[in-house]
């Protein structure tokens, strides 16, 4: 049955059904931790992505190779060697966003929502479909860091920032902020705090599980 | 009852065993008597390996195949068979971070040399080519500042201290009067909203022009005005630019 489903519908469930930390609640720990801006929430989105794809492609296509008795230590390694270069190549071009993600990108190696999915899905599907599958979950997560990131930042520093990049000119580096939205709310330092996440991310859970389960009411029966 | 090759690998092991220790006396000690005794003990090595083919022609004579012969079952060959695909799978993602090890540390030490001369242009206003001052451990104590027509313009430096949370690490800049001519913060952990506006220009700005005498807090007779509700952090700003102006003073 999961074979026949289509690759869109793959990645609506990542983002909507499956949505990793909504639905599933895994990965709550970066979650919670990196949130502080849209823009770090961004950036550990992205890592984390290319983290995932890289992982459900690999296991995907050597899932018939991969001895079930080892199954877990050969994850560990696929996901770890994409973990860690991603860890090199951002210290490399992207020292501020380094600085900011600190001991979270490494620690994607045990983030159970990469490694549920490489358990759970690619380990018993084939190549295309895990790769959508490793999109729509990435999508929900990146959508989920940033919205949580947005609304802490908002409300903690009064404004949002984002695309504050290090770009190369002329082999020199400089600071180019790209945009700031400001939006006069006096701001609560609290939601910037770790205990703004907790508060974020419980009344955003709070909200979808309200709306979905309205929503499979209004259908009639759960989905 | 034993069997007839199980005599013949319990031999082999007893020789080996014997032979071994025979050649480990000639590693304590070398003399004629050692030499001997070792080349006795190669002899008992060479019983043993006798015994052991011979034991093997045994039980090759007797099952008749030679996988039975070593004892290789269907879990042996797929246990081999895992481990031999771990391996591989560990050599693979091993020679991928090499690879990429190497491709990034060249762009490492550009980016680290790009943020250190972009920081200190910053405090040093003017300034675009650094050099290290080194003590005797060859670290950099600070740095002279020169501008682009190859002048002494000033000193740039580093400076950490603890501040409320962790260590909080800045880049300051002096005249050559020893008038403070910038500062910045390149990490701290403060609170935001709090300690963390110490990274803001609004705290940054008073440093500028500011001589040793003056650089203290309003509330010490000085010229910085602390943040509110965050003197610990301010405090360690000042402290941390003092500490190494009267530092580079001495030298």
């Amino acid at each position: 049955m999961e074979e026949r489903r289509s690759l869109s519908s793959e990645l609506v469930r990542g983002i909507i059904k499956d949505n990793p930390v909504f639905c599933l609640v895994l990965g709550i720990c970066p979650t919670l931790a990196v949130t502080t801006s849209f823009e770090n929430g961004l950036g550990m989105g992205l890592a984390f992505t290319f983290v995932m794809l890289g992982s459900n492609l690999f296991i995907s296509l050597l899932r018939k190779q991969i001895p079930s008795i080892v199954r877990l230590p050969i994850f560990i390694v696929v996901i770890g060697t994409f973990v860690t270069i991603v860890d090199m190549v951002i210290e490399a071009y992207l020292p501020p966003l380094y600085e900011a993600l600190g001991i979270f990108v490494p620690l994607i190696v045990v983030n159970c929502i990469v490694i549920g999915r490489a358990e759970a899905y690619a380990n018993r599907n084939p190549v295309l479909p895990s790769i959508a599958d490793a999109l729509g979950i990435s999508v929900g997560f990146i959508l989920v860091l940033t919205l949580i990131g947005g609304i802490r930042e908002l409300l903690g520093t009064g404004k949002i920032t984002f695309v504050m990049l290090w770009l190369l000119e002329n082999g020199q580096l400089g600071f180019l902020e790209l945009a700031t939205l400001h939006i006069p709310i006096e701001p609560a330092t609290v939601m910037i705090l770790p205990p703004g996440a907790f508060f974020t991310i419980g009344a955003l859970m709070f909200f979808f599980n309200f709306v979905g389960k309205k929503i499979r009411e209004k259908r009639g029966r759960g989905d | 009852m034993v069997e007839k090759e199980l005599k013949f690998y319990y031999a082999a092991l007893l020789l080996g065993i014997i032979g071994a220790l025979c050649i480990l006396v000639f590693m304590v000690g070398h003399s004629m008597t050692t030499m001997m005794v070792m080349g006795f003990g190669m002899f008992l090595i060479m019983l043993g390996v006798l015994s052991l083919l011979y034991g093997i022609y045994a039980d090759y004579k007797r099952t008749g195949s030679l996988r039975e012969t070593f004892g290789v079952t269907d879990e042996l060959i797929e246990a081999i068979g895992t481990i031999a695909k771990l391996t591989l799978i560990v050599i693979v993602a091993a020679a991928a971070l090499a690879v990429t090890y190497e491709a990034t540390q060249e762009q490492l030490k550009i980016t680290s040399a790009g943020v250190e001369s972009e920081i200190f242009s910053r405090v040093v206003s003017g300034a675009t080519s650094f050099k290290a001052v080194m003590d005797e451990s060859e670290e950099a104590i600070y740095y002279e500042a020169y501008d682009d027509a190859g002048n002494l313009v000033g000193y740039a430096f580093y400076s950490e201290i603890m501040g409320c949370q962790d260590v909080i690490k800045i880049a300051g800049g002096i005249d050559l009067d020893y008038r403070v001519t910038g500062v910045t913060i390149v990490r701290h952990l403060e609170t935001p909203g709090l300690g963390a506006k110490i990274a803001e220009p609004e705290f940054q700005e008073q440093f500028r022009g500011v001589t040793i005498e003056e650089l203290r807090l309003t509330k010490d007779d000085g010229k910085i005005d602390a943040i509110t509700g965050a003197t610990i952090s301010s405090q360690a700003v000042v402290d941390a630019m003092r500490n190494k102006i009267e530092e580079i003073q001495r030298d």
